[in-house]
């Protein structure tokens, strides 16, 4: 920060620079078209002007036939100066400024002047005093000098001697050596001119207000996007591995009017998509009540330790559905174990398991033994059983993972963080894919993986032939933290 | 899209015919532009398009008439846009109509009414296309302002609502224990009364000062606060406030030789207070008014004109600093620390423009833009980035 702050005050620290050196500019070229040249004093020749130029006091402007430019002085100023024409920047101060328009016709558009400074336009036959108004002079044949006056007063002298004062919509026409005749109306020919003139300049009001209104708009949709990165930054919208847009909402609800004990809660995860809606609950069940479900989470992942926990779960149990299929999954039967034998005395245990498609049972143990038997060693005291016709009976823990092993592939490669589970159930195959995916949905490498697991969110996808929901699957997007807590993920 | 635009020309032109008999100056700004965006190594590549179409009508010296139209495409994503979605395939269309009398009631006076509507679409996904993006929204505007001479007071009301994304648990029959009653179902929809004071001085010759402010007071009658152990309060409505104060201190100088510069400094400050609170359910982590920041951002702005070439060349640098005054940083695995946020950025952009005619001018612009965070955890938002853009392209002004 220190040393972005550094560069903004360099920056700084070279306009001042600049500005301590330079000089104000007293006239900038704000348009340029066609054939205009400049004259920057009077002994130098005249070159091409550009749109952006600066001009000072000594400066002449000129136009050529098809070209137009405009320019304004520092004190706001227009003068809009057309094809054929020349004009002479004399006399720019704050007290006093004169110009002289050599050739063709110039509109101007004189700002108003403070108490005590003079404005003054010269033309070969005439000398305008001005005080803020919008007026054009057009110089013709033999110099002659038309006057016209949009706005405001004009007091003009001719080469007599003699002051008028013309008003909006009077014209004077100016001869050399013939006094000139009072002021007149406009004609037809002198208002629509005017009207195109008014044209362009309600243009440029128009595009003062296009400016105005769009940088009042930024701000608005400003707010629309503020509300857009809340989302993206509570991760309640992410791009899954197929790049479609998951939304998700994750709550946690407790109490007995939505049918849980005062030692449970249950976590439930939406995610939507553009076609399919699935989701996603976790009940955990704890030995004791609790009060705050900061107070539960403490024990939420306790599996072991030396010294007996205050509370531990009973049971911990999923439900997944894309709301016409279901799967449920769940360990009950939490006992916490003493065995002196191993290094961490005390283990939390479970005698049952279940995972069930469409409430059916496709995997499950049981203590073996009579009923109300328990499981103090996994190894030997469970009894598998799996809802795959090529298996026939019971199976030891060994077995079964002998057989759950077969079923594992790594359908993406070695090194991708993309494995699945292919089953052959009585119902039909299930296969369940886990990703690890990024924000956008790209799958990381191992390597990538390992080094920061919180990283990735996961996304489960369980496709069974016996499902009739959307696409035969439930895909289930979940920050891992929810399954890790789960013990879905170690 | 197309069908709406099409229609709001025929209202736009239906109020030119109307207007038969008054003076029509109309504006038509078209911008296209060719493009890239780049981000961590990754580029994509696309084209810009914004037309503003006005034709403004003076019925007479006191009162005209100005009906917009402004239509934007833009498949080249902005430098300063979250990196968000599919951060390199976005692409959004917009298009906004408003109607706006002047009354002029004094010399130097006028009065400005606003009624508006404006639809942004926005495509960030594989799945999403134009009108059914999750983060689409319209906002419909009214507004009042007086200028004058060079300071304008205003007040806008304005509605903003996201047709696309109502809250999941709207979308389910309450078998969750939690409801739409709870939490809500419109939840980013809100209405917004802003009241704005802009205008500029003159302290010096050749020197300007722009300045702003702008108070905003947002109500989200459909999103409910959210309690310290997860649950919501129903009867309690999220409700926001946002101030923000600009000044912008301006000068032209000539430096030296064929050099025109004209400097700038940018100065903003926004602060956002608001009474909603956040549960992180994954991590169990409470957090009381999340959304509370300050923002500063400073950038100067110069501009360089030369006497030889019709080419100008813009710069500008912007670094800019947000921090939570709530919201707990978090590392890299999600947990909390005690900290609060702070993200700080910067933005160079370089443009340069050329005239091609009087209405027709060459534009380049280069943006470059650095984002660092406090926040390690980015599983689900990128805090610490880099990204570029770059543009090539022509703008017509009628």
């Amino acid at each position: 920060m220190k040393s972005k702050l550094f560069a903004v005050l360099v920056c700084l620290a070279v306009c001042a620079g600049f500005a301590f050196s330079a000089k104000t500019p007293k006239v900038i070229v704000t348009s340029s078209y066609g054939k205009v040249f400049v004259k920057l004093n009077q002994t130098a020749n005249w070159t091409k002007c550009y749109t952006g130029m600066t001009l000072d006091e000594n400066a002449s402007i000129k136009t050529e036939a098809k070209a137009k430019a405009e320019i304004m002085l520092y004190d706001g100023s227009k003068l809009t100066i057309k094809p054929k024409s020349e004009m002479f920047i004399k006399i720019l101060t704050d007290s006093q400024k004169a110009l002289e328009q050599r050739a063709g016709k110039v509109r101007y558009k004189i700002s108003k002047l403070a108490q005590g400074r003079s404005f003054e336009c010269k033309t070969p036959t005439a000398v305008c005093s001005i005080r803020g108004t919008e007026f054009s002079m057009d110089i013709g044949e033999n110099d002659q000098t038309e006057l016209k006056v949009f706005e405001g007063l004009v007091a003009a002298i001719g080469t007599d001697g003699k002051e008028f004062e013309v008003g909006p919509g009077k014209k004077m026409e100016f001869l050399t050596n013939v006094p000139p005749e009072d002021p007149s109306s406009f004609d037809t020919e002198d208002n629509e001119e005017e009207s195109k003139n008014q044209q362009e300049s309600e243009k440029m009001a128009t595009q003062a207000e296009i400016n105005m209104d769009l940088s009042k708009e930024a701000v608005q949709q400003m707010a629309a996007t503020e509300m857009k990165l809340a989302e993206y930054q509570q991760g309640k919208t992410i791009i899954d591995v197929f790049g479609k847009r998951v939304r998700i909402e994750e709550y946690i609800v407790r109490g007995s009017a939505v049918g849980l004990g005062a030692n449970q809660y249950k976590m439930v995860v939406l995610n939507s998509r553009k076609d399919r809606f699935d989701w996603y609950t976790w009940i955990p069940t704890f030995a004791n009540n609790f009060t705050s479900i900061a107070e539960a989470n403490e024990w939420v992942g306790w599996r072991n330790g030396d010294v007996a926990p205050d509370n531990y779960l009973l049971s911990t149990e999923f439900g997944a559905s894309n709301t016409v299929d279901n799967s449920k999954w769940g360990y009950t039967g939490g006992r916490v174990i003493d065995d002196p034998s191993i290094a961490q005395t005390q283990n939390l245990v479970f005698d049952n398991y279940y995972f069930k498609l469409n409430d059916v049972t496709m995997i499950s143990y049981v203590p073996a033994g009579a009923a109300g038997s328990h499981i103090n060693n996994f190894s030997t005291d469970a009894v598998w059983t799996v809802n795959d016709p090529s298996v026939s009976g019971t199976m030891t823990s060994a077995q079964f993972e002998t057989w759950y092993n077969t079923g594992y592939l790594l359908p993406s490669g070695d090194d991708k963080m993309h494995s699945r589970f292919e089953f052959g159930f009585a119902g039909g195959t299930y296969t369940e894919d886990t990703y690890s995916i990024d924000d956008y949905g790209k799958v990381p490498s191992l390597t990538d993986y390992a080094g920061d697991k919180l990283k990735y969110n996961m996304e489960l996808v369980m496709f069974y032939d016996g499902f009739t929901g959307t696409d035969k699957k439930i895909d289930l997007c979940v920050e891992p933290k929810i399954f890790m807590d789960s013990g879905l993920v170690k | 899209m197309i069908k709406k635009i099409i229609l709001a020309v025929g209202v736009l032109s239906s109020f030119t015919l109307a207007s038969f008999g008054s003076d029509i100056a109309t504006v038509l700004n078209v911008k296209a532009f060719g493009g890239q965006y780049s981000y961590e190594g990754e580029s994509a590549s696309n084209g810009n398009l914004n037309i503003d179409f006005v034709p403004a009508m003076k019925f007479s010296d006191k009162f005209s008439f100005l009906p917009a139209l402004y239509v934007e495409y833009r498949g080249v994503k902005d430098v300063t846009e979250l990196v968000g979605g599919e951060k390199l395939l976005q692409q959004s269309a917009s298009y906004n109509l408003s109607l706006r009398p002047v009354y002029k009631i004094g010399e130097n006076t006028k009065l400005r009414a606003k009624v508006g509507y404006f639809k942004q679409m926005i495509i960030e996904a594989k799945d999403e296309s134009w009108g059914n993006g999750a983060f689409d929204y319209a906002k419909t505007s009214v507004g009042l302002d007086v200028s004058k001479k060079n300071i304008n007071i205003g007040y806008s009301m304005y509605i903003i609502a996201f047709p696309n994304y109502a809250s999941l648990v709207s979308q389910t029959s309450g078998q969750f224990g939690v409801s739409a009653t709870d939490i809500g179902k419109n939840l980013l929809d809100f209405m917004a009364n802003e009241v704005s004071l802009y205008g500029k001085f003159y302290p010096l010759s050749g020197f300007v000062v722009d300045w702003s402010f702008a108070y905003t007071m947002k109500s989200f009658n459909d999103q409910t606060i959210q309690l310290d152990n997860g649950v919501y309060n129903a009867s309690q409505k999220r409700a926001d406030t946002v101030m923000g104060v600009g000044l912008f201190p301006s000068f032209a100088i000539v430096p030296t030789g064929p050099l025109t510069m004209f400097g700038g400094l940018s100065i903003n400050y926004v602060s956002n207070a608001s009474n909603q609170n956040r549960y992180d359910t994954a991590k169990k982590q409470f957090i009381e008014k999340d959304y509370d920041y300050t923002e500063t951002k400073i950038a100067p702005i110069i501009s360089f004109s030369f006497n030889t070439v019709p080419l100008k060349l813009d710069f500008s640098y912007e670094i800019g600093s947000r921090a939570y005054l709530n919201r707990l940083v978090q590392d890299v695995a999600g947990v909390y620390g005690t900290d609060k946020i702070k993200t700080d950025t910067t933005y160079l952009s370089l443009g340069l423009t050329y005239p091609l005619s009087e209405k027709l001018s060459l534009k380049g612009i280069y943006g470059s833009y650095n984002s660092s965070s406090s926040m390690k955890y980015e599983q689900v938002y990128k805090y610490t980035y880099q990204t570029s853009n770059m543009f090539l392209g022509v703008a017509y002004e009628l």
